[in-house]
C-alpha cells in the first residue's frame, strides 16, 4: 500500500473532521486592492466610523515608538545639522587659528591635564549659567576644592521637598549651578523625600478636589474661547460609564454595573462611580492589577520581560507595581524605589528585589539606556539624540546626556552565577578614566570619577554628574562618598519635572492625548497646549502627596472628559488626532475616540467570557494576558529599546479577533455572558438587548432591532445560534474596540 | 505594463468570493499554513487584479488562479528558504484536477461526509484522531490498542475505502468534465 502523503484528501478530511471552514476574505482582499488602486495621499492609521467621525486607530498613544516617525525625521535633520555643524566649525577653526593663535594657546595650557586627565572640561564654557573658570578663585584643576565655596543646596529636613517644589517651572529663576553635599550615609536630600514619601499625610494641598476640578474646568474652557470653538455635548451616560470602566479598571462594565450606575440618581453619580472604583475593595485587586501592567508598559515596554532570555522578571514588576497601586503609595516614592533598586530580579533569590526589574535590562556597559530611560519615564525628556550630537531644534547640548548618564555609573547588572536572574550592584567607580581596581591614591582621579564622551568634531569631552537643572553633586566616585544614584532619585523626586511628566502621562491616559505629543518629549522644542493647566495640576499633585488617585479624580470627573467624542458638524478644527503622532491643536473640545489598548482589549473580552458577576473573579490570570499580549509587540532590538506593535488594525489583530483563541471562548454557547444569556426567561427581543449592553453599553437603534428582527425571524429555530451569531458581530464591530 | 485599472468585464468582488475558497484550499494542500494561505491567496487576487483580466469561464478563470498562486507559493518558498518539489506540486495539479472539480472542493466534501459515514467505527475513529485531535500514529496506536504499523495499515486502508467510494459517487453523478484551460487570460500576456 502507498505510503505516499495525500495533501489533498489530507486538507480535506482535516477540514471535514475537525469542522474547519475556509476563511472568508472577500473583505480583506478586496480593501486591499482598493488601497493599492487609491492615491496614495491619505491620512495614515485612519478609520472612518458611520457617523462621520474620525478615528484614529494608534494602537497605544503612550507606547514611545509609537513617535518613532519623529524621531526618525529628527534623526535626519540632526544628520544635516551635523553636515552643516561640521563645515562651519572647521572653518571657524582655521581663521580663529590664524587669527586668535594666543588666545587658543591659553586655552590649550587651561584645558590640558596631565595623565588620565580629559582633554578638555566638561562644559562650563556651554553653560551660560555657571563659569567656575571665570571666577579668580577657583582652581580650574580642582574643582571640587572650589565647588566648596559654591552655594550648596541647604535641605532641611523639616521641611517638605513637595513643599519647596511648589513653584512651576515656568516662573522660577533659572537655577544656578548647585552643588549637593556628601555625608557617608544617605544623602539628606534622600532622606528628606523618603521621609515625606513614607509619611502620607504630610500632603500639602489646600485645594479640595472639587476646586482642582472646578480650575481644569475653567482653564480647559478658556482655550475654547480663545480659539472660538464650542465643545461637544456632554456624552451620555453609558458612553461615560464604559469609557470610566474602560479607563480605571481597563475594561468594559458588566451590564449589571451600567444598569446599577445608570439607575441612580443624576446628582453626584460621576463623583459615586469613580469613589467606587478608586476606593470600594471590590475594585481594588483589578484596579491595581490593571495599572500594575500599565505602568510595568511605561517602565519597560509592553515587550519587556516577554522572551524567555529577558533578565526582566515581569510577572514580579507587575505585582510590585500592583501592591503600590493596591496601597496608592506616594509616586515619589515608588520612583525613589524604582531607581536605587539594588538586588536580585529571581523571586526565591535572599536579596529579592522586585524594583530592580526597571534599571536591569539597561544598565548595560555605558548604561545608556537607563540614562534615557529614567529621562523619559520621570522627567518627559527625550535625550537619546544628545547621547551623539546636540539638540536640533533646542539649546541642550549633548554634555546634558552625559551629565545625567554618570549618575549610573556606580551600578551594574550582571546575571547571577547560581540561578537564572540578575543582579544590580552599587560599586565604587574610579571615572573612565581611572583605574576602578586600584587602591593607589596616585593613580585615582583627584578630580572625581569622569565619563568620557566624543563630540561631533571628535573633540573628547568629559562629564561629571549634574542634573537637568545644574545641580551638581560631589564627583567622587567611591560609595562610600556619595551614592549617585541615590542622589539622582532624590533630585528627581523633588523636581518639578517629575509631577509634570506624571500628569502629562495621566493625562493623556484618560484624554486619550496629553498637553504635549509625545507625552515624553516635553522641552522648549515641544511646548504644552495648556501650560498654566499642565503647571497647576502638576502643583496641585505633587502637593497631594503624590496621590495618584486624585489626580485620577481630578482627570476623570473633569468636564472635557466628559464630553461626548462626536463633534459638533462645523468643528472642523478639533481634530488633532488626525494628525497623530504629530497631533497638535489640542483643545479637548470633544473626547477623543481611540482604539482600545490590548490589555482593555483583552479583559473585555476575558471578562464577557467568564461567566461571574463578581468583580474579583473578572480579573484575568497575568499569564495568560502576558502570552497573548505578547504575541502584539516585540523589541526592535536597535539602541534606544524601541518596540513595534502588531495591535494596529493589523492581519494578526483582525484574525486574532475573528476566530482567536479568546474570541472562541467569548463567543462559546456555554461561556460567559452569551450562555447566561441563552439559558435565561428572557424573550428574543430581550436577550438581544441585554447583548448590545453587554458589548457596547447601549441598547440597540431601531434600525439595528429591524434588522436583527428579521434575521431571528429567517432563523426561528435556531434562536441559540443567531444569538452567537450576533454576540460574535457585536464583539467584532469597530464599535465594541473602540473607546468612544 | 505597471498597475492598470481592470477592464469593467467583470466584478472583482465576484470573482474574489467565487475562487478565494479554492485557492486557499489549494494552497493549504501544496503546504502552506492557515495564515500563510490567507495571505497568498491575497497576492494572488491582488496580482490577477493588477493587470487587464476578463473573465471568460469560471474553471479556466480557476485553473489561472491557482497557477498564480502557485507560482506565487515557489516565490514566497524561495523567500524562505523552503524546499520546492517541482513533481510533488504537478502530481498534485493532477490529483486537483481529479477530485476538486470546478467547485473549489465543496462537492468533494459533501461526498467526503457521506463516504466517511460508510467506514467502521474503528476505521472512523482512527481518522478523527489523526485529523481531528491532531495525534500521532504512535498515540493512535496506544489509544486503539494495536501496533503502530497497524494503526497506519488502518488509516491507509480507510482513505483507500474513501476514495473509491468518491470514486463511485462521482462516476454516478453528471460529470463534469471541463478541462480546465490553463491558457492565461491575462491579456498582456
Amino acid at each position: 500500500m502507498s505510503d505516499k502523503p495525500d495533501p489533498i484528501f489530507d486538507l480535506f478530511l482535516e477540514e471535514l473532521l475537525s469542522e474547519q471552514t475556509p476563511p472568508d476574505l472577500s473583505a480583506r482582499i478586496l480593501a486591499a486592492h482598493q488601497q493599492k488602486t487609491a492615491p496614495k495621499a491619505q491620512p495614515p492609521k485612519v478609520a472612518t466610523i458611520a457617523n462621520g467621525v474620525a478615528i484614529a486607530v494608534a494602537a497605544s498613544n503612550s507606547d514611545p515608538c509609537d513617535s518613532n516617525t519623529k524621531v526618525v525625521s529628527a534623526r535626519t535633520k540632526a544628520r544635516k545639522a551635523r553636515r552643516n555643524r561640521f563645515a562651519i566649525s572647521m572653518s571657524l577653526s582655521l581663521v580663529l587659528f590664524l587669527a586668535i593663535g594666543g588666545l587658543s594657546y591659553w586655552g590649550v595650557t587651561n584645558f590640558v591635564i596631565p595623565g588620565d586627565q580629559p582633554i578638555a572640561d566638561n562644559d562650563p564654557q556651554k553653560d551660560p549659567q555657571k563659569d567656575p573658570q571665570k571666577d579668580p578663585q577657583k582652581d580650574p584643576q580642582n574643582p571640587i576644592e572650589t565647588n566648596q565655596d559654591e552655594q550648596f543646596v541647604q535641605v532641611n529636613p523639616d521641611v517638605s521637598p513637595i513643599e519647596t517644589n511648589q513653584v512651576t517651572p515656568d516662573t522660577r529663576v533659572p537655577k544656578e549651578t548647585t552643588q549637593v553635599s556628601s555625608n557617608n550615609t544617605k544623602p539628606a536630600v534622600v532622606q528628606a523625600t523618603l521621609a515625606v514619601a513614607k509619611n502620607q499625610p504630610s500632603a500639602t494641598l489646600i485645594q479640595s478636589d472639587e476646586q482642582v476640578i472646578q480650575e481644569i474646568n475653567t482653564l480647559i474652557a478658556a482655550a475654547w474661547n480663545e480659539s472660538d470653538i464650542q465643545p461637544a455635548k456632554a456624552a451620555t451616560e453609558e458612553e461615560w460609564c464604559r469609557r470610566t470602566y474602560l479607563r480605571l479598571l481597563g475594561r468594559i462594565p458588566t451590564v449589571d454595573e451600567l444598569k446599577k450606575y445608570t439607575s441612580r440618581r443624576p446628582k453626584d453619580k460621576q463623583t459615586w462611580l469613580v469613589d467606587k472604583i478608586l476606593s470600594d475593595k471590590t475594585y481594588t485587586e483589578e484596579f491595581a492589577s490593571y495599572w500594575g501592567a500599565r505602568w510595568a508598559n511605561v517602565l519597560v515596554g509592553r515587550a519587556g520581560g516577554m522572551q524567555k532570555d529577558s533578565p526582566i522578571d515581569r510577572e514580579s514588576l507587575e505585582q510590585y507595581l500592583a501592591s503600590h497601586f493596591a496601597k496608592n503609595t506616594p509616586y515619589n516614592y515608588v520612583v525613589q524605589e524604582l531607581l536605587t533598586a539594588t538586588g536580585s530580579t529571581t523571586p526565591d533569590a535572599k536579596d529579592f528585589n522586585p524594583a530592580t526589574n526597571f534599571l536591569v535590562s539597561m544598565l548595560d556597559d555605558k548604561a545608556t539606556l537607563a540614562t534615557s530611560k529614567a529621562c523619559e519615564v520621570f522627567l518627559g525628556q527625550r535625550l537619546q539624540c544628545i547621547q551623539c550630537h546636540n539638540h536640533p531644534s533646542n539649546d541642550w547640548q549633548q554634555n546634558r546626556f552625559w551629565q545625567l548618564n554618570a549618575f549610573f555609573r556606580q551600578s551594574d547588572s550582571k546575571k547571577n552565577l547560581d540561578s537564572k536572574g540578575y543582579r544590580i550592584a552599587d560599586h565604587d567607580f574610579s571615572g573612565e578614566g581611572g583605574d576602578a581596581n586600584s587602591t593607589n591614591s596616585k593613580r585615582a582621579n583627584p578630580n572625581g570619577a569622569e565619563v568620557y564622551f566624543e563630540e561631533l568634531n571628535g573633540r573628547v569631552q568629559v562629564a561629571y554628574p549634574r542634573f537637568v537643572d545644574n545641580t551638581e553633586i560631589p564627583r567622587s566616585g567611591k560609595l562610600s562618598e556619595v551614592n549617585r544614584r541615590e542622589q539622582l532619585a532624590s533630585l528627581i523626586t523633588t523636581s518639578n519635572l517629575l509631577p509634570k511628566a506624571t500628569v502629562n502621562r495621566v493625562w493623556q491616559h484618560f484624554l486619550g492625548i496629553g498637553f504635549t505629543v509625545p507625552v515624553d518629549d516635553m522641552g522648549p522644542h515641544n511646548p504644552p497646549s495648556h501650560p498654566e493647566l499642565l503647571n497647576n495640576l502638576a502643583d496641585h499633585f505633587a502637593a497631594s502627596g503624590y496621590d495618584f488617585k486624585r489626580l485620577m479624580k481630578w482627570i476623570t470627573l473633569s468636564k472635557a472628559y466628559g464630553l461626548s467624542s462626536q463633534a459638533p458638524a462645523d468643528q472642523f478644527a478639533n481634530h488633532p488626532e488626525l494628525n497623530y503622532p504629530q497631533a497638535s491643536g489640542q483643545l479637548f473640545a470633544r473626547y477623543y475616540s481611540r482604539q482600545m489598548e490590548a490589555e482593555q482589549l483583552f479583559h473585555s473580552l476575558t471578562m464577557v467570557a467568564k461567566s461571574s458577576n463578581k468583580p474579583l473573579n473578572i480579573i484575568a490570570d497575568a499569564r495568560d494576558r502576558q502570552q497573548w499580549l505578547g504575541q502584539f509587540a516585540r523589541k526592535m532590538g536597535d539602541d534606544e529599546a524601541s518596540e513595534d506593535t502588531s495591535f494596529n488594525g493589523s492581519i494578526s489583530q483582525s484574525l486574532e479577533m475573528m476566530n482567536g483563541q479568546l474570541m472562541y471562548k467569548a463567543t462559546n454557547k456555554k461561556n460567559g455572558v452569551l450562555q447566561g444569556v441563552i439559558s435565561s426567561k428572557m424573550n428574543p427581543a430581550e436577550k438581544v438587548d441585554h447583548l448590545f449592553l453587554a458589548a457596547l453599553s447601549r441598547h440597540p437603534s431601531k434600525k439595528e432591532k429591524k434588522a436583527i428582527q428579521q434575521i431571528l425571524q429567517k432563523r426561528q429555530h435556531e434562536l441559540d445560534l443567531s444569538l452567537q451569531d450576533i454576540w460574535w458581530a457585536l464583539l467584532n464591530s469597530n464599535e465594541f474596540i473602540l473607546d468612544h | 505594463m505597471a498597475s492598470q485599472p481592470t477592464t469593467p468585464s467583470f466584478d472583482a468582488a465576484k470573482l474574489i468570493e467565487t475562487h478565494q475558497t479554492g485557492i486557499w484550499r489549494y494552497l493549504r494542500s501544496l503546504g502552506c499554513e492557515g495564515h500563510e494561505a490567507e495571505d497568498l491567496t491575497q497576492d494572488t487576487f491582488l496580482k490577477v487584479l493588477q493587470k487587464p483580466f476578463e473573465d471568460y469561464e469560471p474553471v479556466a478563470t480557476a485553473a489561472y488562479l491557482r497557477r498564480v498562486a502557485h507560482n506565487l507559493f515557489i516565490d514566497f518558498c524561495r523567500r524562505h528558504g523552503r524546499r520546492i518539489v517541482t513533481e510533488e506540486i504537478e502530481q498534485l495539479d493532477a490529483q486537483w484536477n481529479q477530485w476538486v472539480k470546478d467547485d473549489s472542493g465543496t462537492e468533494l466534501l459533501e461526498d467526503l461526509a457521506v463516504c466517511f459515514q460508510k467506514l467502521t467505527p474503528r476505521a472512523q475513529q482512527a481518522l478523527r484522531l489523526r485529523y481531528d485531535d491532531k495525534k500521532t500514529r504512535l498515540e493512535i496506536a496506544e489509544i486503539l490498542e494495536i501496533g503502530e504499523h497497524g494503526a497506519k495499515n488502518l488509516m491507509q486502508r480507510a482513505k483507500q475505502q474513501l476514495k473509491a467510494c468518491i470514486e463511485r459517487k462521482q462516476k454516478t453523478d453528471t460529470p463534469n468534465t471541463v478541462t480546465p484551460n490553463s491558457t492565461t487570460h491575462n491579456t498582456e500576456e
